[in-house]
C-alpha cells in the first residue's frame, strides 16, 4: 500500500500529518545483507484532489529479491478517519497485523469483511493524560501567567487483528469490486463520550442514520424547499395524467431538464433550487429534486440511499452513514414500490443504471427508514430472429430482427446514442464477424419503456466445409453465447453479473433445392440447479428448411463459489452443443 | 459613444449575416458532420515570443459536440509546470441554436498532478474541465493564456487533433523579434501561409479550412503521416538558464552534451567493483554484457520529470546510490560504468514507438522522447535499452529499432540508424502434438518459440506469475475447454532475443460431431492476428510496422476406430502482404499439418486492399478447413 503513496486528508491548514517516514530496502549481496535507506529528499507531497494529498517516495535499490520495509505515522484530528486495514492484496501476504488503541471516549463500529479468517485479541489498560491550561495575561506587563493542570485517567481498549498466509486476490470482470471481498477491518465512528459531557452520536443504529439524514441541511431539510418546482408541478398536473403515468411524466421531465455531472453524492451540492435552475448537478441534486417534485404532485415518495457497485457493499449488521455514496428516488403507489434514478436519460421506472445495482439500499423516511432490494427488478431481454438463405457458393444472405427489452434495450440505447443512429451500422457490423450489414433501421430509440427493435439485411461469408458430395456446418452462425467466459477450473469468489438474462433466438435457414439434410444435431436442454439457468436448443428440418430455436436464461445475477463448477459446465455445454454439425448432401 | 461601438462589434461577432447565431449547429455543412463525433468550429492559437526565453500563448477554441462519443473533445486540458503559468482561462457553453447556456469559470475546473499514475516525481500539472451535459449537440468555447519562462520547443500543431473530428476553420500565428528565427515544416496539407515583417518583428500565420473528419482504422499509419500537421521550432532557445539551438542536429546534440557533462562521476567503490567484475572477462562484448547485467540487477525505472530533470540526466552517482532513475539517468549511468573500464559509449537521443526522428533536415525537439545507449566496438555496435531489468542484452525492440537516432558526442549530435530486425527473423515456431480421443477431447503437447521482435509478444509473460501464465494458456486454445497439466515459460535469449513456451494438457472439447462423423478444427492451435479487422472499404493506407513469420507443425493422432473421410487440400498462395502455405501429410492414423505464414512490413496503399483482403479471407478459410473422420 505504501508503495502507491500514503494518502492524507486536509481541510485548509488543518491537515493530517504523515511523519517519521522510514523506508529501507534490504538486498543480499555476496552473502551479506545490504541496507539502503530512503533519502528525505526523495519524499514528495502531491495534491490528488480537493481534500486529499499523497506522500510519495521511490525506494533505493529495489530489484528482484529485495525486501522492503516501510514505516510511517499518520497524526490526525479527524476522528472519523480511523484508517481501515486490508489484510489481503493483489499479492500474497505472509503476515499482516493491525493493532488499534482506542481511548474510552471514542466508540467505533468495527466491521470485518472478506473470506479469509483473521484472529482478534482484545486488551485494555489505564493511562493518564495531563492537560495544562495557561491563561495568557492580557496586560502589557507580560509577566503573570495563570496556569492550572488537570490530570485525566482513562481506559484505552486494544484490538489486535492478525492474518497469516493470505492468498492474493485475483482481479476479475465478474466481480463488482474486489473491495467487497478483500479481507479487511473497517472502523466507523459510532459516538463520542467525553468526561462530564453528554454522548455525541455519530451513527449507531439504522434509525439514527435515518434521523441524521432527515435533519441534514443537504438532505432531508433540502427536500422541504420546493417553491422552485411550482411551475413544473402545475405543468404536469395540466397534462391530465394520473398514477404511474404521471410518475413517469415527472421522471421524464427531470431526466430531460437536468444533466448529471458524473458526481456521486448523497448530499445536495448547494440547494435543490440552484441545481434546478442550473439544469445540472450531482445525483442528489437531481434525484432529491425528483422526490420533491413527486411529493408536490401528491405522491408518497422518499429518497433511497445506496452504495454504488464500485464503492462496495453495505453490511446490514453495521449501521454506517459514510459507506453510502448515492441517492435515488422511491415512489409508493397502490401498494407497490418503484425505484427511479433520473441521472441517466435511458433509465426507466425500476430500471436503474448499472452503477446502482448493488444489493440493498436504505429508504430514508419520516418513520425510521427501511431496507429495499436494488437487484433483479428487470432482466436483459433479447428476442432475435434470423431468416437466412444459403446459396450454392455457401454464402448466407438474409434478414435479422432484434428486439430488446429492459436492460437489453437500456444498454443498446446507450450504445446507439453514443455514436448516433446514422453511424450505428458500422458499430453493429463489428459484432458480426465476416458479415456485411445493410439497411439498418432502428425503432423505439427514444421511447424509453418500450421495445427497441433493430432490423437489417446481412450477407455472411461462411467457411463451410465441403467434400465431394457433402457439406458440414453448425447452424449457430450468430450464437449469442460465443464462448465460455469461465476458463479457470475453480473459483473462490462469487460470480457477480449485472442482471438476469433471457435470450430467445430463432434461425430459419433455407438451403438450395437440391440439398438434403442427412444428419441433424439432437434437440437438447440443460439446466442449472434451483432454476438459476436454463438452455434449450431445438432443431428440426422441413424439406430444405432448417429451423433452430434457442432459449438461454440466467435467472440469477449472483452465483456462489460452490455453484461455479455448474455454471462453468453449463456454459461449456452451450458452446459444445452449438458446435455440433449438420451434414447435408448435395445432389 | 465608444461604449456603443463596442457593444455593436460584440453583437456582430455573435450573429452571422443570415440571422443565425455564429455557433448554431445548423450552419455546420453536412460534409463536416459526416464521420464526425465533433466539429472544431474555430481554433486559433497565437504565440508571441517576447525574447529568447519568454513566450505568451493564447488559445481560442470552439467545438461542437455532436454525440456522446465526441464528448472527450469537450474537455479542456491545459498542462503547465513551474516554468509556465496559466494567466487567463474561461469558457462558454452554447446550446444547439448557439445561445449561451453557461459560463465556465476557473474555480469550477480541476487542478491536479498530471500523469500521477506513472510518473513518480513531477511538477507537471493539468487544469481540466469537462462540462456536465448529456443533451447533444452542444458547443463549447474556451479561451486561455499561458505564459512560459523558457521553452525548448513549440508544440506541434495538429488542428485536427483527433480522429472522427472535423475542422471548420483553424489558424496559428507566431510573432517573434526578427533576430529570433522560427523554423517550420508543414505536412500533409497545403496551409494558407502568410508572413509579415515590420518594426524588427516577424509574424507568421497558417490557416486551414473545412477539414473533413477522418475515421480511425486499424493498422493505420501514425497521424503525423496522415493528418494536417505543422512542425514549429525556434532556432535558438533558452531553458532553465541554459541556451541551445536547433540550427542543426549537431548543435542540438551539443546542447544535450553540455547539459549532461560532468554527470558521469562514480564512487571509487563502484568503479572498483566494476573493474573486479569485468577484469576476468577477456572479450570486450562480454564485458559490456556483464556491465549491462550489473546495471539491470541494480536498478529499476522510475520516471522523473521536474524542471530541467525532464531533459538533463540525474548524476550517475545518484543512480548508484538510489538504484533507480529514468531513461536518461539509467543510460548515463550505464555509460559511466562502461567508461570506468575504458569502453566508450554514446548517450543516444531517440524517438520511441510512434514518435521518431522523421525529418533529418528539420531538427526539432518533438521528434524525440527517449534515451538509449550506443556502444561501438571494433567488430560490432551494441545498442542498449537501459530502462528494463529483463530486456535481453543488445535487444532494443520494435519501439527503438529501424529509425534515426542522435548520438551525443563531444563534437555534437550525429544522426545514425538503429538496427533493423529483418521480417523473416521475427519468427515464432511451434511444434504441437495432439492425440484425439474417442470422446470430444484431445491430449496436447506444445512447444512454441519466439525470436527477435516476436519475442516481444511473449516477453512480459516470461516474467509473470505462474497464475498469469496459466491463465494465458487457458485462453490460448479458445473454447476447447482446456485443462493444463504442465507448463513453462523460459527466456533463452543469447545472441538474439528468444523466448519459449511449453505446455501439455487436455482439450476437453476439441472435436465436434454429426452422426457418426467427427470434425477436427486445427485452427485453434494456430496463432493468428487481427487481420480480419482490415476491411475493403477502409479509407486509409495499411501500415504494418514490422514483418514476422509463423512456422507451425502439428502432429495429430486419430482414434483407432476412425478413418479419415476427407482432409483439406494443400494450399500455397501469396500477396503483397505476405505468403501462406498449408500442407497435410497422412500416414496411417497420423496426420501432420505444416503451416507457414509470413507477413511483410510496409505501408500498403488503398489500391492494394482488394488483393490483401482476399489474401486474408483465403487464409481464414484455409485455417478453418476441417478434417472429417468417420467411425469405422
Amino acid at each position: 500500500m505504501a508503495l502507491n503513496g500514503v494518502p492524507y486528508y486536509a481541510e485548509g491548514k488543518d491537515e493530517e500529518k504523515v511523519t517519521d517516514i522510514k523506508a529501507v530496502s534490504y538486498n543480499l549481496e555476496n552473502g551479506k545483507i545490504v541496507k539502503s535507506k530512503l533519502d528525505k529528499d526523495n519524499i514528495i507531497k502531491e495534491k490528488t484532489s480537493e481534500n486529499w494529498y499523497k506522500i510519495k517516495f521511490a525506494l533505493p535499490n529495489v530489484k528482484e529479491g529485495t525486501i522492503i520495509e516501510v514505516k510511517y505515522s499518520i497524526i490526525s484530528d479527524y476522528i472519523f478517519n480511523l484508517r481501515e486495514w486490508a489484510f489481503q492484496s493483489t499479492i500474497p501476504i505472509l503476515e499482516s497485523a493491525y493493532k488499534v488503541w482506542i481511548p474510552e471516549y471514542f466508540f467505533y463500529n468495527q466491521t470485518q469483511k472478506g473470506y479469509f479468517p483473521i484472529t482478534t485479541e482484545k486488551d485494555s489498560k489505564f493511562t493518564k493524560l495531563t492537560l495544562t491550561y495557561i491563561q495568557e495575561d492580557m496586560s502589557m506587563s507580560r509577566k503573570g501567567h495563570a496556569s492550572s493542570s488537570n490530570t485525566f485517567e482513562y481506559r484505552e481498549d486494544m484490538f489486535f487483528y492478525r492474518a497469516k498466509d493470505v492468498k492474493a486476490f485475483p482481479d476479475d470482470e465478474y466481480v463488482k469490486t474486489i473491495d467487497n471481498f478483500l479481507t479487511k477491518i473497517e472502523f466507523e465512528l459510532n459516538h463520542t463520550k467525553y468526561p462530564n459531557q453528554p454522548i455525541e452520536n455519530y451513527t449507531s443504529t439504522w434509525e439514527s442514520v435515518n434521523e441524521k439524514l432527515m435533519d441534514n441541511e443537504y438532505f432531508g431539510k433540502a427536500l422541504k424547499s420546493g417553491g422552485h418546482l411550482d411551475d413544473a408541478t402545475a405543468q404536469l398536473k395540466q397534462s391530465g395524467l394520473t398514477g404511474i403515468s404521471l410518475v413517469n411524466a415527472a421522471f421524464g421531465m427531470v431526466k430531460s431538464k437536468m444533466a448529471w455531472n458524473s458526481i456521486n453524492s448523497k448530499y445536495v451540492e448547494n440547494s435543490l433550487r440552484k441545481a434546478w435552475k442550473d439544469g445540472a448537478g450531482n445525483c442528489a441534486d437531481i434525484n432529491l429534486n425528483l422526490v420533491a417534485l413527486l411529493r408536490q404532485l401528491g405522491f408518497s415518495s422518499n429518497p433511497v440511499i445506496l452504495s454504488t457497485r464500485n464503492n462496495g457493499i453495505i453490511h446490514p449488521a453495521h449501521p454506517s452513514m459514510s459507506r453510502f455514496n448515492y441517492v435515488i428516488a422511491l415512489v409508493n403507489l397502490d401498494g407497490k414500490q418503484y425505484l427511479l434514478d433520473a441521472t441517466d436519460p435511458n433509465a426507466e421506472i425500476n430500471l436503474l443504471p448499472v452503477r446502482c445495482l448493488n444489493d440493498k439500499g436504505r429508504i430514508v423516511n419520516e418513520v425510521k427508514g427501511d431496507w429495499i432490494n436494488l437487484m433483479d427488478y428487470k432482466p436483459y431481454i433479447l428476442n432475435s430472429r434470423y431468416e437466412l438463405t444459403l446459396d450454392d457458393a455457401l454464402n448466407l444472405k438474409g434478414k435479422a430482427l432484434l428486439q430488446f427489452k429492459d436492460y437489453g434495450a437500456y444498454s443498446y440505447r446507450k450504445d446507439i446514442k453514443k455514436v448516433g443512429e446514422a453511424d450505428y451500422l458500422k458499430e453493429m457490423e463489428n459484432e458480426y464477424k465476416n458479415t456485411t450489414l445493410e439497411n439498418l433501421t432502428i425503432n423505439g430509440l427514444d421511447s424509453v419503456n418500450k421495445l427497441l427493435s433493430i432490423n437489417f439485411d446481412l450477407t455472411k461469408k461462411t467457411n463451410i466445409n465441403k467434400t465431394d458430395s457433402l457439406i458440414f456446418f453448425s447452424p449457430a452462425f450468430f450464437a449469442y453465447v460465443e464462448n465460455n467466459p469461465f476458463k479457470a477450473e475453480t473459483r473462490e469468489y462469487p460470480v457477480e453479473m449485472k442482471y438476469p438474462y433471457t435470450i430467445y433466438q430463432t434461425n430459419v435457414i433455407t438451403l438450395p433445392e437440391n440439398y438434403k439434410v442427412v444428419e441433424l444435431p439432437k434437440s437438447y436442454m440443460a439446466k442449472l440447479p434451483d432454476n438459476k439457468g436454463k438452455y434449450t436448443y431445438m432443431v428440426n428440418v422441413n424439406g430444405n428448411v432448417i429451423n433452430t430455436s434457442i432459449i438461454f436464461q440466467l435467472n440469477a445475477s449472483l452465483f456462489l463459489p460452490e455453484e461455479y463448477k455448474n455454471l462453468r459446465s453449463f456454459y461449456q455445454t452451450i458452446v459444445d452443443k452449438q458446435n455440433e454439425m449438420i451434414t447435408v448432401k448435395v445432389n | 459613444m465608444k461604449h456603443v461601438v463596442f457593444t455593436l462589434l460584440l453583437s456582430c461577432s455573435f450573429f452571422s449575416v443570415f440571422g443565425q447565431l455564429t455557433y448554431s449547429v445548423d450552419i455546420i455543412p453536412d460534409s463536416l458532420k459526416a464521420n464526425a463525433n465533433a466539429v472544431v468550429r474555430e481554433f486559433d492559437i497565437s504565440y508571441e515570443r517576447l525574447n529568447l526565453s519568454d513566450y505568451v500563448k493564447k488559445v481560442h477554441i470552439v467545438t461542437t459536440i455532436l454525440n456522446e462519443k465526441g464528448k472527450n473533445n469537450a474537455a479542456l486540458v491545459i498542462y503547465y509546470d513551474n516554468n509556465s503559468d496559466i494567466t487567463e482561462v474561461n469558457g462558454n457553453v452554447f446550446d444547439r441554436n448557439g445561445f449561451i447556456t453557461k459560463k465556465v469559470k476557473r474555480k469550477e475546473m480541476r487542478d491536479y498532478a498530471a500523469f500521477e499514475n506513472y510518473i513518480m516525481f513531477s511538477d507537471n500539472r493539468a487544469l481540466t474541465f469537462l462540462p456536465a451535459i448529456n443533451m447533444y449537440p452542444f458547443t463549447i468555447e474556451y479561451n486561455y493564456t499561458v505564459k512560459y519562462k523558457g521553452a525548448v520547443g513549440i508544440e506541434t500543431w495538429e488542428p485536427q487533433y483527433s480522429y472522427s473530428l472535423s475542422v471548420q476553420a483553424a489558424s496559428i500565428r507566431y510573432k517573434t523579434p526578427s533576430n529570433l528565427e522560427l523554423k517550420y515544416l508543414p505536412l500533409n496539407y497545403n496551409f494558407d501561409f502568410t508572413k509579415n515583417e515590420s518594426n524588427a518583428e516577424i509574424e507568421y500565420g497558417w490557416k486551414v479550412k473545412n477539414l473533413k473528419a477522418v475515421k480511425k482504422e486499424p493498422f493505420m499509419p501514425t497521424s503525423i503521416e496522415v493528418l494536417p500537421t505543422l512542425l514549429l521550432t525556434p532556432s535558438r532557445f533558452s531553458y532553465e538558464r541554459t541556451e541551445g539551438d536547433f540550427s542543426s542536429w549537431e548543435n542540438f546534440g551539443k546542447w544535450i552534451y553540455t547539459l549532461n557533462k560532468g554527470r558521469e562521476e562514480l564512487p571509487v567503490e563502484t568503479m572498483n567493483k566494476i573493474k573486479a567484475l569485468t577484469n576476468p572477462i577477456a572479450d570486450k562484448k562480454e564485458k559490456v554484457k556483464a556491465v549491462y547485467r550489473y546495471m539491470q540487477d541494480k536498478t529499476r525505472y522510475v520516471c522523473v520529470s521536474v524542471g530541467i530533470g525532464g531533459l538533463q540526466t540525474a548524476k550517475a552517482s545518484e543512480v548508484d546510490k538510489l538504484g533507480y532513475g529514468d531513461c536518461k539517468a539509467l543510460s548515463n549511468y550505464t555509460k559511466a560504468l562502461l567508461n570506468c573500464i575504458g569502453i566508450k559509449s554514446y548517450y543516444t537521443v531517440i524517438g520511441n514507438g510512434n514518435c521518431q526522428i522523421r525529418f533529418t533536415d528539420f531538427p526539432s525537439g518533438g521528434q524525440t522522447n527517449h534515451i538509449i545507449l550506443c556502444v561501438p566496438l571494433e567488430t560490432d555496435t551494441i545498442w542498449l535499452e537501459c530502462t528494463s531489468q529483463k530486456m535481453p542484452f543488445g535487444f532494443i525492440g520494435s519501439d527503438n529499432s529501424n529509425r534515426f537516432a542522435l548520438l551525443i558526442t563531444e563534437e555534437g549530435g550525429k544522426l545514425v540508424r538503429t538496427p533493423t530486425y529483418a521480417d523473416s527473423t521475427n519468427l515464432s515456431t511451434a511444434n504441437t502434438k495432439l492425440k484425439v480421443n474417442a470422446d470430444k477431447s484431445a491430449d496436447f503437447q506444445i512447444k512454441r518459440t519466439y525470436s527477435n521482435l516476436a519475442y516481444e509478444w511473449i516477453f512480459p509473460l516470461l516474467y509473470q506469475s505462474s497464475k498469469e501464465q496459466k491463465d494465458y494458456l487457458l485462453e490460448y486454445f479458445a473454447d476447447a475447454n482446456t485443462t493444463i497439466n504442465t507448463f513453462s515459460f523460459k527466456d533463452l535469449s543469447g545472441v538474439s532475443a528468444n523466448g519459449v513456451m511449453e505446455a501439455s494438457g487436455r482439450l476437453n472439447s476439441f472435436t465436434s460431431t454429426s452422426g457418426n462423423r467427427v470434425f477436427i478444427n486445427p485452427a485453434i492451435v494456430f496463432r493468428r492476428n487481427n487481420f480480419s479487422e482490415i476491411k475493403k472499404s477502409r479509407k486509409q493506407p495499411l501500415f504494418i510496422e514490422y514483418g514476422y513469420a509463423y512456422n507451425d507443425t502439428l502432429n495429430i493422432a486419430i482414434p483407432d476406430n476412425c478413418i479419415i473421410e476427407s482432409k483439406p487440400a494443400d494450399l500455397s498462395f501469396k500477396s503483397s502482404l505476405g505468403e501462406y502455405s498449408i500442407r497435410y501429410e497422412n500416414v496411417g492414423q497420423k496426420i501432420n499439418i505444416i503451416r507457414r505464414f509470413y507477413c511483410i512490413s510496409g505501408t500498403y496503399s488503398t489500391n492494394q486492399l482488394g488483393e490483401i483482403v482476399s489474401f486474408i479471407e483465403k487464409i481464414d478459410n484455409a485455417d478453418n478447413d476441417k478434417i472429417v473422420l468417420k467411425n469405422k
